[in-house]
């Protein structure tokens, strides 16, 4: 076989086992057509279908370590007789692949028109072939050659081109491939699946994709990662559980369900300890075991282990795996309804509260501080589920990399504008700023634990930007609605923020700063007050 | 940390009671890794956790912060030559074929098919067959006392070449701008670790109570790639990221009272507040409101602070000229010589990051023969200000200027598409860049490390950007392999696992 290209790329023949191979050398050029030509065998003396291998560059690796795979947009072929007379182009009826659902039609290999066709699409870990049946059986005389060119048009994120980077070619002179052309049986059966592939599509239904394992003979073999890095592979590794914990039950196959099985089983108490505590540190502000994203050796051990392992018991049998009663159970516990006033004889002994000897008091989370301020304004929105939606962001922050990504900020009079934090839009690279002040993770890795803390650039936020400002003011008018009188308003106002009744000291306060606002004769009153409710201590901790 | 016998002994005398033995047990604890982030930050509790002195079996460096200001100036553990960092991040990658790494073998070859042994085994971006070479696109003289070899795109840059120490053999593991970029400022190639600003103010805090003490500020028109992943804190608490400053709108986010709030009025509501927030105190006796307190009367500061540092109009108009600096603009000029006012103020770490040197030559503004002309005139002159301003105010001595891209570019011209292209540039190169170091602690006038003939991989002294960080803390007073923060079961540190050494041949 010769193998020629029309572009940069460069190609070589190889003879391996039986057959000649070709393959690319260093980088490939985008849009590449790849003309194999080649004698046919001796024993061919009438040529009914050609079979067309691609393979990767680098068959062994990428069972492991897929690569980028090809596009055939088009083929065309010519038988060229041995005399070197005028070539006869060759004409196929169809492509038969060896997917039974491909991504796209192989028959777009012969058309045209489009640029898809026969394709291992987008990546190739094993060869793939498609059989190109010829319209008529066409006879061929000794020594003569087929050219067979391969043309490649996809290329992927600007800068992969999508082209076949080994590869080999097999002829066949079996008449039985004409046969399954004219085949009328086939032909009722393919015209049947076409209509019920069409009325299928009627069906509205969700487009999600499923993952499902691969057949056993095409599996990905799964390697240790040294470091966690996953070019670098060390021993080959089977489905199954560390040798720490319970193995899965041989009897269940796929291992996928052994797992499913394995995480709830009895001799796992791990599944609902971890479930238990994480709970536990939602509502107590830190869990019994600390590290909730690390119940291993390098995580540290729970608090209270036997009332780790109590609860974990009951939330599986008792509770059925159920949360509601458990939160309920937490809840209503002596341990939860304590004081969270600080005893000064304990603050030296446990200053974290490690012991539960008083009630949780820590900052809420980054989405609660806002969805409260707006709760309590009066201002947010129950609507649920739908897409995200786009709250006010301050000017020149966002500006992401692609420019058709927009933020419309929702207007003032659309309920989007205040919305749950949890319906905000997210963009790694761009968090919304008032998360990242208060410490929500920017979702780069999986975070089940938030620090804490507590700066200045969470201050400005809760005093100046734009939202909270519009809480402020929306609190305001709140409150008007609420009293006549300034000092009724604040008191309201106090007991909405914080849901107790404000000392008289308190009062007076509030109620002085309104005044002395007043005479400063700058913006509203009493938005500046219910800018102070918003930002008490008391309101922002838990 | 509590020794053995004390714990023993305690033990002992309460042995019946439970409480007293989960205090014991909760104090063994304590001792271990997980003090940190058990604790919520500005507390007293992680300041108790750090008079345990829990960590010193480990050699482990624990910043002990003022139990109320997480960004308390601390002194590191070892002599430090350095006390803040300006670092100026060429984004999109300069190349260092037509600035500084001058190759005339390169210019012998221009216009030749690229061997073949430069290309096996590698992979680009977006240089696909095989491509030509290309030569310098620009003239190179040597300059100062130093000798160093400069191209005729940085003409005053050149003029301060004997105070500078440049690196002509930096590696890296990654080709494309993101994971490069993340590289360069994390340590590591996906999002979410901390940025070197923050492992450098949560290790040595800030010298301003009045001022964030790791700043960021852009220029090019275009955000970084990968955003603010590159100041990012990462797993450290977030009192530790870049505060980004804004030419347009708030010079930082919410520094501006709402329309209508007088900064009077501000002072009153923030006086209430406080005495509300007292009353809290007294009630719950919790630490963290004491915290909450501190930190809003740290945001009052900061509202006249920030805008006074960052309003470059107070300069005198020979330092603007100096620079290059219009205020109002946005601009390199303008944020070098807010490096330098930030600097002066005792921010601790300041970020520059300028867009647009990606010179593929896929359009006229990233042609090596077009738009990296601009670039150039507009960091040349400001670069170099900065150098002699910092100089001059005896600041250089304990500053350290950066200046880097986030890898190098090929000897090889890209081919985009495998077909010449209209304008000249060249593709992304991870074997060898050149980044240059000025100030404290480092040596004047030197050349470190050569790149092969051609420019393309490193072949003498290669330092990885891993080295570059180990000898960046070791110039800041810290030990890479001890400035390490517990998370997801590992010591992270900025150098991550692989060895990293201090690059002793340019230490001063």
């Amino acid at each position: 076989m010769e193998a020629s290209t029309n572009k940069a790329t460069k190609v070589d023949v190889e003879t391996v086992g039986d057959h000649d191979e070709f393959h690319t050398v260093g980088t490939v050029a985008r849009n590449t057509d790849i003309t194999l030509r080649s004698p046919l065998p001796d024993s061919v003396d009438s040529l009914t279908a050609i079979r067309f291998t691609g393979m990767p560059l680098d068959p062994e690796k990428a069972i492991s370590d897929s690569e980028w795979g090809f596009v055939l947009s088009h083929v065309d072929a010519k038988l060229i007789p041995a005399d070197g007379g005028e070539p006869t182009p060759i004409e196929f009826a169809d492509v038969i692949s060896d997917e039974p659902d491909p991504f796209h039609d192989p028959n777009g290999s012969l058309n045209e028109k489009s640029n898809h066709g026969f394709a291992a699409y987008t990546r190739i870990h094993y060869p793939r072939s498609a059989a190109f049946l010829l319209k008529e059986p066409l006879d061929v005389s000794e020594g003569s050659q087929i050219e067979f060119t391969i043309k490649h048009r996809v290329y992927m994120l600007s800068a992969f081109s999508l082209v076949t980077r080994r590869g080999h070619l097999a002829v066949s002179s079996d008449p039985e491939f004409q046969a399954l052309l004219n085949d009328e049986s086939l032909q009722a059966q393919r015209k049947e699946l076409a209509e019920l592939k069409s009325r299928r599509n009627k069906i509205e239904s969700t487009t999600v994709p499923i993952l499902a394992e691969r057949e056993s003979h095409l599996a990905r073999p799964s390697h240790v990662f040294i470091r966690g890095l996953f070019l670098t592979k060390d021993k080959q590794v089977q489905p199954d559980t560390p040798q720490s914990f319970p193995p899965l039950s041989a009897g269940d196959q796929p291992p996928r369900l052994a797992l499913a099985r394995w995480l709830v089983s009895d001799e796992n108490p791990l599944t609902a300890r971890v479930a238990v505590n994480r709970v536990w540190a939602q509502l107590f502000g830190i869990g019994l075991v600390a590290t909730e994203e690390d119940f291993g050796s390098s995580g540290e051990a729970p608090s209270h282990p036997q009332l780790l392992d109590d609860l974990a018991l009951r939330f599986k049998d008792t509770h059925q795996w159920k949360f509601k009663p458990l939160i309920r159970e937490l809840v209503l516990s002596r341990t939860y309804r304590q004081s969270s006033v600080v005893r000064e004889d304990l603050m030296d002994v446990d200053p974290a509260n490690r012991l539960f000897a008083r009630g949780p008091r820590h900052r809420l989370d980054a989405e609660t501080v806002r969805d409260q301020a707006l709760a309590i304004s009066g201002l947010l929105s129950d609507e649920m589920h739908g897409p995200p939606v786009h709250p006010p962001i301050p000017d020149g922050v966002w500006t992401p990399f692609a420019a058709w990504d927009k933020w419309n900020t929702a207007k003032v009079d659309d309920g989007d504008r205040y919305r749950r934090s949890l319906y905000t839009y997210t963009k790694r690279s761009i968090p919304f700023p008032m998360f990242a002040a208060f410490d929500a993770p920017s979702r780069e890795f999986c975070t089940p634990r938030r620090l804490r803390s507590n700066t200045p650039v969470q201050a400005l936020m809760t005093l100046n930007d734009q939202t909270f400002a519009e809480c402020a003011s929306a609190f305001a008018a709140h409150m008007r609605t609420l009293a006549d009188e300034p000092s009724e308003q604040i008191r309201l106002g106090f007991v909405r923020a914080t849901c107790r009744e404000p000392s008289t000291d308190e009062l007076n306060e509030l109620v002085g700063l309104h005044q002395q606002l007043g005479e400063l004769e700058t913006g509203d009153p009493l938005s500046m007050v219910a800018n102070v409710l918003l930002n008490l201590d008391e309101v922002l901790m838990k | 940390m509590i020794d053995f016998q004390t714990m023993h002994s305690m033990k002992n005398a309460s042995r019946n009671s439970l409480a007293s033995e989960l205090y014991a047990n909760s104090l063994q604890r304590s001792t271990r890794r997980h003090f940190l982030r058990d604790s919520t930050l500005g507390l007293g509790a992680i300041w108790m956790a750090m008079q345990q002195n829990q960590a010193s079996a480990r050699n482990v460096v624990v910043p002990q912060h003022s139990p109320t200001n997480p960004l308390s100036p601390i002194d590191p553990p070892l002599p430090a030559k350095v006390k803040r960092v300006i670092f100026l991040h060429m984004i999109g990658a300069p190349s260092q074929l037509e600035l500084f790494d001058y190759k005339p073998e390169l210019k012998r070859l221009d216009g030749k098919d690229c061997p073949q042994s430069f290309l096996e085994g590698k992979r680009f971006a977006f240089i696909q067959g095989t491509p030509k070479m290309l030569g310098p696109q620009y003239p190179f003289e040597q300059h100062g006392d130093s000798g160093a070899w400069v191209s005729d795109r940085m003409p005053h840059l050149a003029k301060q070449v004997d105070d500078i120490c440049f690196i002509k053999s930096m590696q890296t593991d990654q080709f494309n701008h993101g994971p490069a970029q993340l590289m360069v400022h994390t340590g590591q190639t996906r999002m979410g670790n901390p940025s070197i600003g923050s492992w450098v103010t949560w290790g040595l805090g800030s010298e301003n109570e009045d001022l964030p003490g790791y700043m960021v500020l852009l220029s090019g028109g275009r955000l970084p790639r990968v955003g603010k992943a590159l100041w990012s804190s990462g797993f450290l608490p977030s009192v530790y990221q870049g505060v980004q400053c804004r030419s347009k709108g708030d010079p930082v986010l919410n520094i501006s009272d709402p329309q209508g709030t007088t900064r009077e009025a501000r002072r009153a509501m923030l006086d209430s507040l406080n005495r509300l927030n007292q009353t809290s105190h007294e009630t719950f006796g919790d630490p963290e409101t004491i915290t909450r307190i501190a930190q809003y009367e740290m945001a009052f500061r900061m509202q006249s602070a920030v805008p006074d540092a960052m309003d470059i109009s107070k300069e005198p108009q020979h330092v603007l000229d100096s620079y290059g600096a219009e205020p109002g603009k946005e601009s390199f000029a303008n944020n070098c010589l807010l490096a330098r006012r930030l600097a002066q103020q005792g921010v601790r770490f300041i970020q520059l990051y300028d867009w647009g040197w990606d010179s593929h030559g896929a359009g006229k503004n990233e042609a090596l023969n077009e738009g990296f002309k601009d670039k150039c005139k507009q960091v040349d002159q400001p670069t170099a200000a900065l150098l002699a301003d910092l100089k001059a105010n005896g600041m250089l001595e304990d500053t350290l200027v950066i200046w880097s891209g986030e890898f190098g570019r090929t000897p090889m011209r890209e081919n985009r598409g495998g077909t010449e292209m209209t304008f000249v540039g060249r593709d992304h190169s991870p074997s060898a860049f050149t980044l240059w170091m000025a100030g404290g602690g480092v040596k004047k006038g030197m050349t470190y490390g050569e790149s092969d003939e051609v420019g393309y991989t490193a072949a003498v002294n290669p330092v990885h950007l891993r080295d570059f960080h180990a000898t960046l803390l070791h110039l800041l007073g810290f030990d890479h392999q001890s400035l390490v923060y517990p998370f997801q079961g590992l010591d992270q540190k900025l150098t991550g696992v692989k060895p990293a050494q201090v690059i002793d041949g340019i230490l001063a």
